[in-house]
């Protein structure tokens, strides 16, 4: 292999190396380190998630930076892994406290319903935003309804070492802190094009406080499942 | 002047900071709450802890007094007829059958006594358990260990022989009051008639202890915390969330209130 070709494929790999997929791939070696020995269905999904989402940002950069074709219909699919994994996350939380069934298939519900909606209005090429922005509000509104019984539960828990509240303190991070470039998507970022170099660095802020939220409660799953709790 | 796309950037910047700085402000409430939580959890247990010590020492001071109760019983009752059946069976002189068929049948006499008293304390004994039978119960062999003395008119109203709920640690606790209570007017009161009535209404126990002795300032007793025993009869009260209603005059008796909630 010529000196130059080697040189090219380094220059794509790195383009292809972001922030978000960094802390993505820590994320899911801290899964795998931590969750592996997991029997809990859920923790034993969240490994499988973490090397979905891992894929998908690889891929789409691949697609995105090597190809040089749009990448949006892959986002679009790989929503659907999200939200499944989220709401799953949440109601198996909830469950300890609460019947959540009712407002999991009401948020259920509301979700698939803007996502045929996106994908009826225009088809799978564009970003499916109503179903982000739906999705968001649901999810935050999960994690405040989590955040509520945990204070109205009798129980005191070590909050430091459980990693249910870390784990939604992730999601609630994550989509809260994502509404002002999710609801004023258009409005703030179509008329600027410097903006989109913002809503990228804000995006990846969101990724790192997620991601990091979820490595720490990975750990504190398997110190959890160690002390028997 | 800054232009449109700064202003529209800062914007952004602000107004995500602040979104996600109320998660931030949420963490630390419920942080600060579960705290608290912790430290009420902490406090129930210590409370928890207490109560239990205290059970603990109301039933070994139940013990206690059965134990002095027996051990007066065996002194002065028990040894005294024993003493007595030795001493006749002693002077008994075979040669004279008449006399010594009276000294024999006395001497049985003396003994069917002792076994009869023998009896009464195993039932005594048995009596440490006793509120397991049901306060009621509990109450009634207090009371009737009280009229043996002999030293008292009592009237007695028990109506918890047949409440249908039960609670065995306030049981205990009611128990040693009403011992309590009796000391207390044995060893201070020098009363001659005691009241006792017990009932059960509304989800209360109530306990009331009547007496004619010489009375005392109870606000000046209270104040000087001399009183032992009225000391602990508060504190294990208050520990069962009980209320005590003492009335007490100089020369004229003291009479007392227990009402507790139950079970």
């Amino acid at each position: 292999m010529s000196t130059f070709l080697r040189w090219n494929r380094a220059v794509k790999m790195i383009k292809i190396i972001s922030p978000s997929t960094c802390v993505e791939l820590i994320c899911l070696i801290v899964a795998i380190i931590f969750l592996a020995k997991d029997k809990s269905l859920f923790w034993k999904i969240a490994i499988v998630y973490m090397a979905i989402t891992f894929s998908t940002e690889t891929i789409a950069s691949i697609i995105s930076k090597v190809f040089h074709h749009y990448n949006v219909w892959l986002y679009n699919l790989y929503i659907l892994v999200e939200l499944c994994f989220v709401s799953f996350g949440l109601y198996k939380f909830l469950k300890e406290y609460t019947n959540p069934k009712p407002i999991i298939l009401v948020g259920s519900g509301l979700m698939l319903l803007s996502y045929s909606y996106d994908l009826y209005s225009h088809g799978i090429t564009e970003l499916n935003t109503i179903t982000i922005n739906v999705s968001a509000i649901i999810f935050v509104i999960y994690s405040l309804y989590y955040f509520l019984l945990l204070l109205k539960d009798q129980n005191f828990i070590q909050l430091k070492y459980h990693p249910q509240f870390w784990w939604v303190v992730g999601v609630l991070f994550y989509y809260f802190g994502g509404t002002v470039i999710n609801l004023f998507d258009e409005v703030l970022f179509d008329k600027v094009s410097t903006n989109n170099h913002l809503r990228w660095y804000i995006y990846v802020l969101l990724n790192v406080l997620l991601y990091s939220f979820w490595s720490y409660s990975f750990i504190c799953r398997a110190r959890q499942r160690r002390l028997h709790l | 002047m800054q232009s449109p796309a700064t202003q529209v950037t800062s914007l952004i910047i602000l107004a995500t900071l602040i979104f996600l700085l109320m998660p931030v402000f949420l963490i630390l409430y419920i942080r600060l709450y579960n705290k608290h939580k912790r430290n009420h959890v902490i406090e129930k247990e210590n409370m928890k802890q207490q109560f239990d010590a205290e059970i603990l020492k109301t039933l070994v001071e139940v013990q206690d007094q059965t134990m002095q109760s027996i051990a007066t019983e065996l002194h002065d009752n028990v040894g005294q007829l024993l003493s007595l059946t030795s001493l006749t069976l002693n002077s008994i002189n075979l040669t004279d059958q008449e006399k010594a068929g009276k000294k024999i049948e006395n001497s049985l006499s003396l003994l069917s006594k002792s076994i009869k008293e023998l009896r009464e304390l195993a039932k005594l004994l048995h009596g440490e358990q006793m509120v397991e039978h049901g306060i009621g119960h509990a109450i009634d062999q207090e009371i009737s260990w009280l009229s043996k003395t002999g030293a008292y008119e009592l009237k007695v109203s028990n109506d918890l022989f047949d409440i249908q709920v039960s609670s065995p640690d306030k049981d205990l606790i009611i128990l040693r009051l009403l011992q309590e209570i009796i000391n207390n007017i044995i060893k201070h009161a020098q009363a001659t008639t005691i009241q006792i009535d017990t009932y059960f209404s509304d989800n209360k126990l109530f306990l009331k202890v009547k007496e004619n002795g010489v009375g005392f300032n109870y606000d000046e007793t209270k104040a000087k915390k001399t009183g032992m025993g009225l000391n602990s009869i508060h504190k294990r009260i208050d520990m069962i969330n009980g209320k005590l209603d003492l009335d007490s005059s100089p020369q004229i008796g003291t009479t007392i209130l227990i009402e507790i909630p139950y079970p």
